[in-house]
């Protein structure tokens, strides 16, 4: 299986993956950054699979609470 | 501070909340625990994959704030010192179930009989929904299969929608190492999800 999870870069270039991920950048940033990423294929890969990890992980559900929890948690204290 | 008014309690930033409560309002800590009760279950339940142990370490995480109220101090986010409280707690829970759970089990090669058990995974897309589960199923895999110290990371930015900045404080880790850990984690979460897909597929 692939890793990613070892390579590090410059902390600037880490700045610009989480701000291209999450859609932070200008116009004009985003332009620069992506013709970077044209020539860089180790980080194209990782800031695309970032991007599409970012999206897959906000479909994760939501775990909630039971309804008696907080009846239970305060009985529990008093 | 203005006298605190139970009908407003809605209206109370957390802080204030625990400002109120460290007073003796306990009206004030019963509206945070509303507030954070499904917060809570939801980033929990993340490190015990268990709803049981999940409840139990939520509790003990509000246990914790309402017995250890006095240490707050309104420097600090309240959110912050919580998710802090949770995290270690939820740690802790860990490190004692790995030591719990070290049994080695050895093949013994000598005997032709003693042979590893492969577990196969026989899923079948039946429906949208059962597709929609194993796709969380998956989901769920691929987060527990990534190292811990990448784990805490994206479930307190991407799961707990906290900010880079909060996840620094609670993991006490520089806000460049958080930024790249959360970059290689939500890339490695994609590579092994394409991976699952890949098996699947092939499987099939």
């Amino acid at each position: 299986m692939h890793n990613l999870l070892d390579k590090e870069y410059h902390p600037v270039i880490e700045d610009f993956i989480t701000d291209y991920v999450d859609d932070k950048m200008s116009s004009v940033e985003r332009a620069t950054f992506e013709e970077v990423l044209v020539h860089d294929d180790e980080l194209r890969e990782l800031a695309f699979s970032a991007k599409e990890g970012k999206n897959l992980l906000q479909q994760f559900q939501q775990i909630k609470a039971k309804e008696d929890f907080i009846d239970r948690m305060l009985n529990s204290i008093s | 501070m203005k006298a605190f008014q139970a009908a407003s309690v809605k209206n109370y930033d957390d802080e204030d909340l625990m400002e109120y409560f460290q007073n003796g309002k306990e009206l004030a800590f019963n509206e945070l625990v509303y507030r954070y009760q499904d917060r809570l279950h939801n980033f929990l339940y993340r490190y015990t994959h268990n709803h049981q142990d999940c409840e139990d370490l939520v509790q003990e995480t509000f246990l914790r704030v309402h017995k250890s109220k006095h240490s707050y101090e309104r420097i600090a986010k309240f959110s912050t010192w919580m998710y802090t409280i949770a995290l270690n707690l939820a740690k802790s829970l860990y490190k004692k179930k790995q030591r719990m759970y070290k049994v080695s089990i050895h093949k013994d090669e000598s005997d032709p009989d003693d042979r590893e058990l492969l577990l196969e995974d026989a899923n079948i897309l039946q429906d949208d929904a059962l597709h929609e589960k194993l796709c969380m199923e998956q989901l769920e895999k691929a987060l527990m299969e990534l190292p811990e110290d990448f784990r805490e990371v994206i479930i307190l930015r991407d799961l707990q929608q906290l900010s880079y900045d909060e996840v620094s404080d609670i993991t006490n880790i520089p806000m460049g190492t958080v930024k790249s850990r959360i970059n290689r984690a939500r890339a490695q979460i994609q590579v092994l999800i394409k991976d699952y897909v890949q098996l699947g597929t092939n499987a099939a």
